[in-house]
């Protein structure tokens, strides 16, 4: 016992040391790297962290501890986002190693956090290069997610196949389709997105992924009332659910027929019987945007050499694996670098997504959507 | 004694500076941020806000008249004005006729209502939200008996304002009945029983001698829940309609959401100056009160 005691303040001495930058040769050996992890989201990106990734790269990896601070539902996020932006201007350390929020993508867009390359994170070659363009190459997706199309097979024999098809459907079955606020969950901005999306020019539509400019926003006009005129038939004559959650519920208790959804959420709610085993998903030809979960570096972190090391780590197979089966979603890195396996138990949804707009236009849609589409109904 | 003074004085100084530091600074400064201030203190909030007022000289009131010139913005200052009176309104009648109910009957199912009120004082609101929600909705409990009972047509509640409105009766009625009450027992049985000696009915009797003693305990329900109406966000958040939106629920899209806080803060001050005058309402009511029966 007291034997355990002394190695740990030996080890304390040296973490002390080893981040003060003084780390002898022969302290190195011993000296333990403590990376801070700030996760948001909901348990089960939590149980992802804390039961399963980090103690398997804790064990390959016994220098390194990761210190995961989890904030559910991102609660404090803005202000977590403040602190990095501060301490980013003061030119000092936020006490954040990594991060793993939607407040990455934000970030990013500013140039607040660390350009990832392929020499220090060699396995970021695996993913999508539209993805990391659209964050400067700061943020790294390390997961993502698809909108899909649920809907209930007792009702509804022939699915909708093209969003073109679905519009038509929601005015022949009024009252038996809506979709969540875009400012409260992805499913309905994606969704919102897709239809904007449709009546956007051609060239136009490029530029919303990678550009951020104000002026394009005037292309929105046309599919933002395409919107509005669906309101009758929206269910009760134009209520829209909080949240991708209130999405799910409407159609578990029959309220609804058809909505975009997460896959990842669906799936997990349909293993969990949260949903009826009636619900089935499809994906519309073109797909629905997905969403990438990006992870983050801050400039400031005084551990960037650790934190590039694990999150190419993050990117390996056996990583992404864990990923995918865990969070019932889709890996951060191309489908075909994830093993066959795993491919095939996913084959119905094992397709590439749509790559959705800048999050520069985020919340000018979700804002736009409110004082237009919303603002007439009832 | 003077000892004793001084600490007096720093044991109320303590919570006061607590107070000044954690709520007071904070407020000022976004008090002047909405005014187009987004140096110092605000540069931060600034860096990443979008669609900002920004006042180089002075102060401006452009995001406050930007603000106003929204329809969507006008709707929703509106429609929490006319959740906020109504709540407010249906809750006294509720409240008054529970508490009346509890002053002159004495049976067990008094004495059973007399707990069976103080119940949603003990229920979260987010789940009294959901469970109102779901009761009221179309395809729930009431809208399925009236169905039944050969109405197709009655009109569900959830996801309107008046749903709101039920949510907010709801979470208020436990402090209105206790306060009512309370108000009630302490009007003495002999001047009751005087009035009716002389023929007074029941409806006189509540008018003419309960209504005017009670004055106080109905401005402070009127006043406490106007003020926390004002600026509730879970039950309008559950149980309201997408658009209008009332303001707490508003404040927090355009705050996060949005990501405009300088437009949500604006919209914080105007609930403020809504609840202030409520306020100052209820100081004068007291006061005059006081002056009536002689204490000041």
């Amino acid at each position: 016992m007291k034997k355990r005691k002394l190695s740990k303040a030996i080890l304390a001495a040296a973490m002390v040391t080893g981040l003060s930058g003084g780390a002898t040769v022969a302290m190195a050996q011993t000296s333990t790297t403590t990376l801070t992890l700030y996760t948001d989201g909901d348990v089960n990106v939590q149980d992802l962290w804390e039961q399963d990734l980090i103690p398997l790269y804790e064990k390959s990896h016994p220098n390194i501890k990761i210190n995961v601070v989890f904030d559910a539902h991102g609660v404090d996020s803005t202000s977590v986002q403040d602190k990095i932006i501060a301490a980013e201007k003061a030119g000092k350390n936020s006490g954040y190693d990594i991060l793993d929020s939607g407040i990455v993508p934000t970030l990013a867009t500013a140039n607040m956090l660390q350009k990832l390359n392929p020499t220090e994170v060699p396995n970021m070659s695996h993913v999508d290069p539209a993805l990391l363009k659209q964050t400067n190459d700061e943020g790294l997706p390390y997961r993502g997610s698809s909108v899909v199309l649920a809907y209930n097979s007792a009702e509804v024999k022939n699915p909708p196949k093209t969003l073109n098809a679905l519009l038509a459907w929601i005015k022949a079955n009024p009252g038996k389709f809506t979709y969540n606020t875009p400012s409260t969950g992805g499913s309905g901005d994606d969704f919102v997105m897709a239809v904007v999306n449709s009546k956007v020019p051609k060239q136009d539509q490029a530029k919303l992924i990678t550009s951020s400019s104000k002026s394009l926003e005037s292309t929105w006009t046309p599919g933002l009332n395409l919107l509005k005129s669906l309101g009758p038939d929206i269910y009760r004559h134009g209520y829209y659910a909080n949240g991708n959650t209130g999405t799910l519920n409407l159609l578990a208790n029959g309220s609804i027929w058809v909505a975009p959804v997460w896959s990842d959420m669906a799936l997990s709610a349909l293993q969990d019987k949260q949903l009826p085993s009636t619900i089935k998903l499809i994906q519309l030809t073109p797909p629905f945007a997905g969403g990438p979960a990006d992870m983050g570096v801050v400039k400031n972190s005084p551990n960037k050499q650790a934190a590039y090391a694990f999150l190419n780590w993050l990117l390996t197979p056996q990583a992404q694996t864990i990923v995918v089966n865990k969070m019932n979603g889709y890996p951060g890195v191309e489908w075909k670098y994830v093993p066959k396996s795993v491919q095939q138990k996913f084959s119905a949804i094992a397709k590439s997504y749509a790559t959705g707009w800048s999050s520069f236009y985020g919340a000018d849609l979700d804002q736009a959507w409110q004082s237009t589409v919303a603002a007439q109904s009832n | 004694m003077v000892n004793r003074r001084w600490i007096g004085f720093l044991m109320a100084a303590l919570p006061i500076a607590f107070l000044l530091a954690f709520v007071g600074l904070p407020t000022v400064e976004s008090f002047f941020y909405t005014f187009g201030y987004t140096g110092g203190p605000n540069a931060v909030v600034s860096e990443m806000a979008q669609n900002q007022v920004v006042s180089h000289h002075g102060a401006t009131l452009g995001v406050y008249t930007e603000l106003w010139k929204m329809a969507s913005f006008r709707a929703d200052f509106i429609a929490t004005i006319w959740v906020t009176i109504a709540s407010v309104a249906l809750l006294l009648v509720i409240s008054w006729v529970i508490a009346l109910y509890l002053r002159f009957s004495d049976g067990w199912l008094a004495r059973v209502a007399s707990s069976l009120y103080l119940i949603p004082m003990f229920i979260p609101s987010v789940i009294a939200s959901y469970a109102l929600v779901t009761f009221w909705n179309s395809g729930g409990f009431v809208d399925a008996l009236a169905k039944h009972l050969g109405d197709p047509n009655f009109p569900s509640f959830g996801y309107t304002l008046f749903g709101v409105v039920i949510g907010n009766v709801w979470t208020g009625l436990p402090f209105a009945v206790l306060m009512l009450a309370s108000g009630l027992r302490n009007v003495p049985d002999s001047y009751i029983e005087a009035a009716r000696d002389v023929g007074a009915r029941a409806w006189t009797v509540s008018l003419r001698i309960l209504l005017p003693m009670n004055t106080l305990p109905i401005i402070i329900v009127a006043t406490f829940n106007c003020i926390g109406v004002l600026g509730a966000y879970t039950v309008p958040y559950l149980m309201g309609p997408t658009a209008p939106q009332l303001l707490g629920v508003a404040m927090t899209s355009y705050f996060s959401a949005y990501n405009e806080p300088q437009q949500a803060e604006a919209m914080a001050v105007m609930v403020f100056i809504l609840a202030a005058a409520v306020g100052t309402w209820y100081v004068i009511a007291n006061l005059r009160l006081d002056r009536k029966s002689g204490s000041v």
